[in-house]
């Protein structure tokens, strides 16, 4: 090596190096020493430190004794402020360099020895000082609760409190709950028509396990109550419909006596099955506490599976033969075509948003999605073989098919439609509903962006999105971790925690919670609670006169002691309007009168003859019909209902009578404004 | 004898006190009571209808101020199928006013089964005009006769002291119904009734 510090190097393959070699490339790596005149530390943030070694040999044959090793400049520090060096051996100092200020920083290391020949040697030093970036989070961390199946957005700030750019990438820490992965990942419960069993496909591995047997002909509609424990399927053939206790695989029969039932939907609270039967053409109400059963809807053709919206109002259904998607609103049992044309459509679930619907064809052998206000259809997949019962994960983006003749359980991407399969051994798998095991951490959040770079001063709003999907009760929990180039806090660590509320809390504490589809009771608590603020207000508790529905049953003040001249179990004493049948107690206006009582309100129904000069006034020609109708009840088959001024429903009252008389003469001679 | 001398003692001794009591000035003649005038009658009257005619007829006078006064048809009526009546009926509110609650269902409708349904109020924006329904409950109409020939009576009452000159309240809004609820054509309102107060 010559003094200019140009080194000339040869590198010659050796002996070993020949055609054969399966790699054609060399790796030289050059090492020499020589004597060093400069450190220089480059450029660093202030706040870090970074040393650099060099050594000191002694070729002498005496101890080299260092008395003194300095620095003019207090950002740089050696190692050792003197040493002794045996002969013929080396030492290695280092020096740090730490700075202080966002300046070039020069200076001397001074070395004093016994060195006969050179007592003093110096080393220059040299480092550049720059202001670090400083990242800071809002807020610090992030904390939210959901119901099933719900999102929530929030916005994670991040900024540069420092001098130079901050560079950051966002990772996300699942935190481990102690469970092997395989354990948390969701399940597949799946109904075998042929086999008459349930079936449990570990979504992650695909590995199949018998739940229950002693099933027979269970359905394409599988569904699992907010607990999770107990799995519904209806069994076509006997006409029952079983509850499957998904620890024990106990087999138990919820209610009976129907005509080839098929579709299966439960209630929000989970008290309520809806029920079709595609033989029988109706929709039955099932009481899964009681077995009370209450026809719902009836003269529906070919039924097959059908679903609950979230709020439980509206049913929607297929019907396989006539090729339709109906709605079904379930305040008053009116069906609304929604897509024809289907061919031989099964089942039936709807997207998170509520605002399509997902259907099988059993005959066409397509999955569809239908876009429930304007009906339109868009195929996802074909060529699917007879699918029946289908469900979605809890983001909506995958969908899990069973196919008759497959033995194993078709996962679809919503989005491409591209298909694969999961587990074996199934034998018609008919109905599928999926659930994430309890207790497991799971990928509920997302952030957007993943990395960037922010100047001084400069911040940004990361956009964080809890999704509860499927996880049932309990806290997920995980870390945002951004890393960023600031040397004080290369790892920032925001914790995430989203609470999955599973449980109807009840808030008074008198026994009874307001349920939802999203929740489930806990201990020994019970649904009904029409307000959870009152402890005085729940099922079962004596109604008093006070004009509350102070036992949850959608009645106001009923059964209150004392004359009740309407009927409407509300005691004429708290009744609103006690000649009137009103159990509900209406009051738009608030004055005390229920609204059926308002004159106007007597007056519209009172103008029974409403031609000629009669149609503004209540006169003799509304007392003509009012004569007619006079003494009738429903069950004459002559009743005429618009003068059973009264309301009544039941009993006595729907008879036209003196009652409904004395109303009529309470607005006799009276304008009512016409027809 | 005795007797005789006392009784014309008492009648002069009256004549005298009657003569000196303190309102009487006549004997300057200042002062003259005037004879009283003629005092308003309140009268009623009427026509004897024509079959299927429904009329107002005098009834009787309940008061110096006050007529009960029948609704009556023509009789014998064709129609043996009558089973009720809409009208109302319309007069000077200044002069005249409806008893409240004096309307009661006459003979006519009131003799067979079946429940009468009478209803009659003030038009609550006219006081002049009595709104009237009255109605056989059921299905069975009847005919009028001799001794059915009053659908209802009410009370009608003179509201002023000074005289007013022939009143003739009047029908409108007439319909006579049957069993069915189908207007009877045949049977007709005729305004006759006059009521003065003179």
């Amino acid at each position: 090596m010559s003094l200019d510090g140009i080194l000339e190097i040869t590198v010659q393959n050796s002996a070993y190096v020949d055609v054969f070699c399966q790699t054609n490339r060399h790796t030289v790596r050059l090492t020499y020493q020589g004597a060093r005149s400069l450190l220089d530390f480059g450029s660093l943030f202030i706040g870090l430190r970074r040393s650099l070694a060099f050594d000191i040999h002694n070729r002498g044959s005496e101890t080299l004794k260092i008395q003194s090793i300095a620095s003019d400049a207090a950002a740089f520090s050696p190692s050792a402020l003197a040493l002794n060096i045996p002969a013929r051996s080396d030492a290695t100092v280092t020096v740090t360099f730490t700075p202080s200020d966002a300046t070039l920083v020069t200076g001397t290391l001074s070395i004093l020895s016994n060195d006969p020949d050179t007592p003093a040697v110096s080393l220059a030093l040299r480092g550049q000082g720059l202001v670090a970036p400083v990242i800071r989070a809002q807020p610090g961390q992030l904390v939210t609760t959901l119901f099933k199946r719900t999102r929530e957005a929030q916005t994670l700030s991040l900024s540069n409190a420092g001098g130079n750019n901050l560079d950051f990438s966002v990772a996300l820490k699942t935190i481990p709950s102690g469970k092997e992965p395989a354990s948390c990942a969701p399940v597949a419960y799946i109904s075998e028509w042929r086999g008459g069993r349930m079936s449990a496909v570990n979504l992650q591995t695909g590995g199949t396990s018998i739940v229950s047997y002693g099933l027979r002909t269970p359905q394409e509609n599988v569904v699992i109550d907010a607990s999770g424990s107990t799995a519904y399927v209806n069994e076509s053939d006997p006409g029952t419909l079983a509850a499957i206790d998904l620890t024990t695989g106990t087999v138990t029969r919820a209610a009976l006596g129907f005509k080839f039932p098929v579709g299966l939907a439960l209630s929000p609270s989970g008290n309520t099955a809806y029920v079709g039967e595609a033989h029988g053409g109706q929709i039955t109400a099932v009481n899964l506490s009681t077995g009370e059963k209450t026809a719902v809807v009836t003269g529906l053709a070919s039924l097959d599976g059908m679903t609950l919206n979230a709020t439980g109002t509206t049913l929607y259904l297929c019907q396989r033969e006539a090729g339709v998607l109906a709605a079904v609103d379930l305040s008053n049992g009116a069906v609304t075509p929604i897509a024809t044309g289907l061919d031989g459509p099964g089942s039936v679930v709807l997207s998170g948003d509520q605002t399509k619907a997902f259907v099988t064809e059993t005959v066409g052998g397509r999955f569809v999605s239908i876009d429930l206000v304007s009906g339109l259809v868009h195929t996802i997949a074909v060529g699917l073989d007879s699918p029946q019962g289908l469900t979605l994960n809890g983001v909506g983006t995958t969908a899990y098919v069973a196919e008759l003749h497959r033995s194993d359980l078709t996962v679809i991407d919503v989005q491409s439609g591209s298909l694969y399969h999961l587990g074996s051994g199934l034998l018609d798998p008919a109905g599928v509903a999926i659930q994430s095991p309890s207790g497991c951490s799971s990928e509920f959040l997302t952030v957007d962006p993943l990395s960037g770079t922010l100047p001084p001063g400069a911040s940004t709003g990361l956009s964080v999105l809890f999704d509860s999907g499927d996880l049932f009760g309990g806290d997920s929990e995980t870390d945002i971790e951004i890393t960023s180039n600031d040397p004080i806090t290369p790892v920032l660590r925001v914790p995430a925690v989203l609470t999955v509320n599973p449980v109807c809390q009840d808030q008074d504490g008198d026994g009874y919670a307001v349920c939802t589809a999203a929740c489930a009771l806990s201990g020994g608590d019970r649904c009904g609670d029409c307000d959870d603020a009152d402890p005085a207000v729940h099922p079962f508790v004596a109604e008093t006169c006070n004009g509350l529905d102070d036992n949850c049953n959608g009645l106001i003040d009923e059964g209150t002691a004392g004359l009740d001249s309407d009927g409407d179990l509300i005691g004429d004493s708290c009744d609103n309007c006690p000649d009137v049948w009103n159990p509900a107690q209406e009051d738009a206006d608030g004055n005390g009168i229920g609204d059926v009582c308002e004159p106007q309100a007597v007056c519209a129904r009172a103008n029974l003859d409403t031609s000629d000069f009669s149609a503004a006034r209540v006169d003799g020609r509304d007392l003509a019909v009012f004569a007619q109708a006079f003494g009738t009840c429903p069950d004459t088959g002559n009743v005429l209902a618009a003068a059973n001024l009264d309301l009544e429903p039941s009993g006595t009252g729907p008879c036209v009578d003196l009652a409904d008389f004395h109303l009529f003469m309470s607005v006799f001679a009276r304008t009512c404004g016409g027809p | 004898m005795r007797r005789h001398l006392i009784g014309p003692a008492i009648v002069a001794c009256a004549a005298i006190l009657a003569c000196s009591s303190p309102g009487g000035k006549g004997g300057d003649g200042s002062v003259v009571t005037p004879p009283p005038g003629p005092v308003p009658v309140f009268q009623c009257s009427d026509s004897p209808a024509a079959p299927n005619d429904v009329v107002l007829q005098c009834g009787v006078r309940v008061s110096a101020s006050t007529w009960r006064i029948d609704v009556v048809i023509g009789v014998p009526t064709d129609s043996i199928n009558i089973n009720g009546f809409d009208f109302d009926v319309v007069y000077d509110p200044l002069l005249l006013a409806y008893v409240p609650d004096s309307a009661q269902v006459g003979e006519l409708l009131n003799y067979s089964v079946g429940s009468v349904l009478l209803a009659a109020a003030t038009d609550p924006t006219n006081p002049g005009r009595l709104i009237v329904g009255i109605h056989k409950a059921g299905a069975t109409g009847v005919a009028g006769d001799q001794s059915r020939d009053r659908i209802l009576a009410f009370q009608i009452k003179s509201l002023t002291g000074a005289p007013f000159p022939p009143q003739m309240p009047k029908i409108e809004n007439f319909r006579a119904s049957d069993s069915s609820d189908m207007t009877i054509p045949g049977i007709v309102p005729s305004d006759q009734l006059i009521l003065s107060l003179q």
